[in-house]
């Protein structure tokens, strides 16, 4: 199976949402990571078939999505940014409906549902109004209506939003048993959601990917930008308004700061090991108020 | 078939539909029981307020009619002077227990206008005072009525000759009983309550049907589903039909139960002319109340026709809501400002014009054809609703991919 993206763009009137977007997915956990406005969902949206591009095509093993249409839809489990749910309805009952708009009979889904709802964790809150779900709640029952088909391709707009530490650790257990021979997608601007599981990250800019590549490849673009630097602790403010400051960490009358910079910053700078999200903060510095690599 | 269900199952679960639904009923239940029971047939207090036995004046009036079976002139001057006797004998009789407003209002002060006598201490009152054997001609004067009548409104003789022609259909002597329960019924019952409630009860929960999912961000998850665009939107459509069939028939089962239980049927095959003298349409009284239920089903249908596109072609609830209503109470509001061939064409929306066209003379010219008004009053607001249908469709799989 391969997802070929073949030169996306969308524009809306003025505005370049996606500004030419090439890429092969196949099976496996992809990361999509950037700041708002950046144009993951309108991305994502194409690939789902919600909106047209404006050039370029979603192909699907050689065959464009248009042209599959019910049987791409089919291979499709979506989670969008923006799900609400039914707030008059409970979660079984709304899993239900989603189970008869994915083409399940009854006697299919009735067991898949009581399957996803342990997965998620809402088995007790099964039969409980979402009015009364809190955020975190609608999350995963978000992400269990994606499941429901068992879909090839899951497409997951900000997952984890909302979810605590501990529901974010199970969730990515769960795409990662999950993602045996299927494609997995996941916008997020959590950087350690990606960093623990993703098998390639895209890191998306102003509508076209700055960079891609495994983590350990991305990181290594890090490599020797990453420095950590002690100075007295009032010099702070103006090092961050030098440089951008992905940490600061105080101990008495000093801080050690965590500069991102091609460059020593200082003579007394120490290079350090580079995470995914000091390569985040590379990319997108005003996020920080430093100045661009 | 099982989309549809969801689909359906979807509408009814809405709180807000519960919620109109049940003031529906509440109001519609209410209203008609207070209307029999008390504002309507009630007796008379002195201050003018009605006390609380319909039920009991219903059967003393039916009871009181059936002396007479038709509508002749000896039936009528027997009428009069029974009338007369009666309140001879009580002056504090309820006349409404013998007919009073049919025998003055219908016939006496109608065709035989020249009998009041300004000397009388109640000159419109004709019927208190009247020499019974004054009343003949009853049928003549009902002619020479409508003649004048039909001058008055049209220019075209062949226009005339249309209502002349379908008033000779009408059975004469004309069949007698109590008609006022038909009259509260049939004049602005069914049609009237139903113009003004069943709107806003579709209007409340049609207009979710498309606009409330872009609200719940639901429309990204159903256009992605296996179904597709179209396979939901038909779904959609189907479940809004369904639901606006299930309103109407809730109103429709309300009305005639009120109307079986203070009522009854007795009275069904009598003329329609009992309650307006100079309709011409050759109905007995069912076939009026299976008409009326008739426009309010087509008028259902066509305006939900209307609220689903609105509800696909705005971008939310409440403008989708407010639109579909503007389109028709404005035409409502604005008639009576608008010249006559205007307000024809637009009393063709769902619940504009009346149920009650039926009693009355209008004419629709169309080609060579002359139509009378209940005929396209039926059919035209259905025809709406079903075009309706392909453009909301349409509307609602263009806005999800742009």
């Amino acid at each position: 199976m391969e997802l070929l993206l073949e030169n996306l763009c969308k524009e809306f009137g003025e505005n370049t949402a996606v500004a030419g977007v090439t890429a092969v997915l196949e099976p496996g956990i992809y990361g999509l990571l950037g700041a708002n406005g950046a144009g993951k969902t309108t991305l994502l949206r194409m690939i789902c078939g919600v909106l047209k591009p404006t050039a370029g095509q979603v192909r699907l093993d050689g065959i464009p999505i248009d042209a599959l249409g019910a049987a791409y839809r089919d291979k499709l489990g979506y989670l969008p940014q923006d799900f609400v749910g039914y707030p008059q309805y409970s979660a079984r009952d709304f899993l239900l409906y989603m189970a008869v708009l994915k083409g399940m009979t009854r006697s299919q889904a009735m067991p898949k549902i009581q399957e996803l709802l342990h997965m998620v964790r809402l088995q007790e809150a099964g039969n409980k109004k979402i009015r009364t779900f809190s955020g975190g709640m609608r999350r995963r029952l978000g992400i269990a209506q994606a499941l429901l088909n068992d879909p090839d391709i899951l497409i997951l707009d900000e997952p984890t939003a909302g979810l605590d530490p501990k529901e974010r650790v199970h969730f990515r257990n769960i795409l990662e048993g999950y993602a045996q021979e299927k494609i997995v997608l996941l916008s997020t601007h959590i950087v350690s959601d990606l960093e623990a599981i993703a098998h390639k990250v895209f890191l998306m800019k102003d509508g076209c990917f700055q960079t891609q590549g495994t983590v350990s490849e991305l990181l290594q673009q890090a490599n020797g930008r990453v420095w950590e630097l002690t100075v007295p602790s009032q010099e702070a403010e103006t090092w961050q308004a030098r440089m951008t400051v992905a940490n600061l960490r105080y101990d008495g009358n000093s801080v050690t700061l965590r500069i991102l910079a091609d460059a020593k910053p200082a003579p007394a700078a120490r290079p350090c090991i580079p995470t995914l999200e000091d390569l985040y903060l590379l990319y997108f510095p005003e996020e920080e108020g430093g100045d661009n690599p | 078939m099982s989309l549809f269900w969801q689909e359906h199952k979807k509408l009814w679960r809405s709180g807000l539909t519960r919620l109109a639904v049940f003031g529906m009923l509440l109001l519609t239940l209410g209203l008609q029981v207070w209307a029999m029971q008390s504002i309507n047939f009630g007796t008379m207090r002195a201050d003018g307020s009605h006390q609380i036995d319909g039920y009991t004046n219903i059967r003393k009036s039916q009871q009181y009619a059936a002396q007479w079976q038709t509508l002749t002139n000896e039936n009528v001057q027997d009428m009069v002077r029974t009338y007369q006797q009666i309140l001879a004998e009580n002056p504090e009789f309820d006349g409404a227990l013998a007919d009073f407003s049919f025998l003055q209002g219908t016939l006496v002060s109608f065709l035989w206008p020249e009998v009041e006598d300004q000397n009388q201490p109640y000159p419109t009152l004709t019927i208190y005072y009247v020499d019974p054997a004054r009343l003949t001609g009853l049928y003549e004067r009902r002619e020479e009525k409508l003649e004048y009548y039909l001058e008055n409104q049209f220019s075209d003789p062949a226009d005339r000759q249309f209502f002349l022609d379908m008033d000779s259909q009408v059975d004469k002597p004309m069949a007698y009983g109590w008609a006022a329960g038909w009259s509260a019924i049939l004049g602005n019952g069914i049609g009237g309550f139903g113009q003004m409630v069943l709107p806003v009860v579709l209007a409340l929960a049609l207009t979710s049907v498309f606009a409330g999912e872009r609200r719940r961000g639901m429309d990204t998850l159903q256009v992605t589903s296996l179904h597709g665009k179209a396979g939901l939107a038909g779904a959609k459509l189907l479940s809004g039909l369904a639901f606006a069939v299930e309103i109407f028939a809730v109103f429709a089962a309300v009305m005639v139960a009120v109307q079986a239980i203070w009522l009854g049927f007795e009275g069904w095959n009598l003329p329609i002319q009992l309650i307006k003298m100079l309709t011409t349409a050759p109905m007995n009284m069912l076939q009026a109340e299976c008409y009326e239920l008739a426009y309010l089903f087509c008028s259902v249908l066509g305006f939900a026709g209307i609220a689903l596109l609105m509800s696909a072609l705005l971008p939310g609830t409440t403008a989708a809501l407010i639109a579909a209503l503007l389109i028709t109470w404005g035409p409502q509001i604005l008639n009576q400002y608008l010249p006559w061939s205007v307000q024809q064409y637009l009393r063709l929306l769902p619940f504009v014009g009346g149920a009650e066209d039926i009693f009355r003379q209008n004419l629709y010219h169309w080609f060579v054809f002359r139509i009378w008004s209940p005929g396209p009053l039926l059919v035209f607001p259905l025809l709406i609703g079903v075009v309706c249908l392909p453009f909301a469709v349409m509307a609602w799989c263009r806005k999800r991919k742009r």
